[in-house]
């Protein structure tokens, strides 16, 4: 009987120890639950031939217990898909307007979108807003070192400022502070925000900042991917992959349009 | 109605894309022009970005031309030995401007460089046939008759050597001039996305002596097979051809190409000539006036990594 008993104690401090260790790896690693929680309704959006822009819906909460005042304010920032671009500049030569100068930028989101529950310079502070690029005002993109000219007498902040103006303009740099972001309650929260067609397939990053005071006090992020299915997905990857083949259907195609209206038409 | 275009990454209006196409058949049917140097600014115009309007410009133009050489060849208006000596020079110039493309592309002088070339040849080109025509329309007034066929004086061409025998054309001429040409609008064809039948129909009438109607037939038979290069060698080397938006513009454009046909028999030649004169020098008007004057002095293009 001595000896089963021991065996089932051996066990027991066994799972003891175990536990413990556990235990206390969990205390000294894990990271207290964050203060914000959020995500996208979906993560995968796809592109068809009747694709015309999509409405992400964005939803968290905000553990607004472990806050240290009452009020928090929240900005939501979408950008993707990261591109380099080239931006020119026209000069007048010979009596003609002509690309003369030109600016490389590494990393432009091809959209990027601030949602917030205030004006952004009332919740945040410039700092945090540089940080983390949160605003059109503060982006900043690399320099590529090639295809830049007379840098010196061009300024990159006048390349950089057209840049995000052109974007503004044809609705690719988005911010609103109205009534994107709206709460169901004292925590939860969600917000809507619409990719317009142009904004294109590639991988887009949301970031959600809580705000306290002008600083971020926590954050939170989710990824959201954009891809073309079905024909749209075939006729591109044809096109990229197998480019002599693509060019010759593609004039296969016409040539049949034209024989088949010419016996179509002559019936007629 | 949208549909999203798999190489452009834009959604389109189809019903507008098919009016387009429409349009530019209906020239093609009237005035034996392809129309695609109506079609590339169209496009630019609609949002299209310039790297796939200027590369499936020329796709949609295949189908026309064929409907059209069709149409001409049972009225015996295709002079099949003028048009391979025409495409002989054609392919190799499509072929040089296709890698021009390429190279402006990187050097961002591309808008400019095809700006200036419409500009240029269409000024020209629209400035000769609006003389020509409005002589001759003022001839008709007086009632004096019009030869239907020019009077086979000699000029400079007819001094050069390799001469042989274009039937259908009644032309005993030098073979260099048709290969010149064709590599001429071959290039253009490859740069700008058109077929050329806008400069190539007015040299064969006005410099070569082809009969107009022969000129109009032998220039849609021509520009069959040069789109058809240029379509392959855009897919090849720059990868913008959109086929989705090429299908939409071709099925307006076959319907259109019908209309433009039975429209263009109840006008006379130089009426005919007149208006695409007209038309021609607009679209060249329009496009001076963005050199000179450019709506947006910054433009952002995509960079490679």
């Amino acid at each position: 009987m001595a000896r089963p008993f021991a065996a089932e104690r051996h066990f027991s401090t066994a799972l003891f120890l175990l536990l413990l260790v556990f235990s206390v790896r969990d205390a000294a690693f894990a990271s207290p639950p964050d203060l914000i929680e959020a995500g996208a309704s979906q993560n995968h959006f796809y592109i068809e031939p009747s694709y015309d822009g999509t409405s992400i819906a964005l939803f968290g909460s905000v553990d607004s217990d472990r806050l240290k005042s009452e009020t928090f304010d929240l900005a939501i920032t979408i950008r993707g898909p990261i591109r380099p671009v080239r931006v020119w500049k026209k000069a007048r030569r010979a009596g003609l307007w002509i690309n003369a100068h030109s600016m490389t930028f590494d990393g432009v989101p091809n959209y990027y979108a601030v949602l917030s529950t205030g004006p952004l310079e009332e919740i945040a502070s410039l700092e945090e807003r540089k940080d983390h690029e949160i605003g059109v005002a503060v982006l900043q993109f690399p320099l590529t070192a090639s295809g830049e000219t007379k840098a010196l007498t061009n300024p990159p902040e006048e390349f950089r400022d057209a840049l995000i103006k052109l974007k503004q303009t044809s609705g690719l740099f988005v911010e609103d502070s109205q009534a994107a972001i709206q709460f169901l309650g004292a925590r939860l929260f969600r917000a809507r925000v619409f990719l317009p067609a142009a904004a294109g397939p590639g991988l887009y990053r949301a970031n959600f900042y809580v705000l306290q005071k002008g600083s971020v006090a926590g954050e939170a992020s989710a990824h959201i991917r954009l891809n073309k299915i079905g024909i749209e997905a075939r006729l591109s990857s044809a096109a990229l992959n197998h480019p002599w083949l693509y060019g010759v259907l593609a004039v296969i195609l016409a040539a049949a349009v034209g024989g088949g209206a010419s016996l179509v038409f002559r019936r007629a | 109605m949208l549909v999203y275009l798999p190489i452009a990454e834009l959604p389109v209006n189809a019903l507008l894309m098919l009016a387009l196409g429409g349009a530019v058949g209906f020239l093609s049917g009237m005035f034996g022009v392809g129309g695609g140097f109506l079609m590339t600014p169209m496009l630019i115009f609609a949002g299209v970005p310039s790297a796939v309007a200027v590369a499936t410009g020329a796709n949609p133009l295949i189908a026309s031309s064929i409907t059209g050489t069709i149409a001409q060849y049972r009225r015996k208006n295709v002079d099949v030995k003028l048009g391979m000596y025409l495409l002989a020079g054609g392919a190799a110039g499509a072929l040089i401007g296709v890698l021009i493309i390429r190279y402006l592309r990187q050097i961002g002088q591309i808008d400019l460089f095809v700006a200036l070339l419409y500009v240029v040849f269409m000024s020209s080109v629209g400035g000769m046939m609006l003389v020509e025509s409005l002589r001759a329309l003022s001839k008709v007034r007086r009632g004096q008759p019009i030869p239907a066929r020019r009077p086979a004086q000699h000029n400079w061409i007819h001094g050069l050597p390799f001469k042989t025998r274009f039937k259908v054309s009644k032309l005993y001429i030098s073979a260099l001039p048709p290969v010149v040409l064709g590599a001429l609008v071959g290039l253009m064809s490859g740069v700008m996305g058109v077929g050329g039948g806008f400069v190539m129909v007015p040299i064969l009438i006005y410099l070569l002596r082809v009969p107009t109607n022969v000129a109009i037939g032998t220039s849609l038979f021509q520009v069959i097979f040069v789109s058809a290069i240029t379509t392959v060698l855009q897919a090849a080397t720059n990868q913008t051809v959109d086929i989705a938006l090429a299908l939409l513009l071709m099925a307006g454009g076959v319907i259109g190409a019908q209309a433009g046909a039975a429209a263009g028999q109840h006008l006379r030649a130089e009426q005919l000539r007149l208006l695409l004169a007209l038309l021609v020098l607009a679209v060249g008007l329009r496009l001076a006036v963005g050199l000179l004057s450019p709506p947006e002095l910054f433009s952002v293009t995509p960079a490679e990594a």
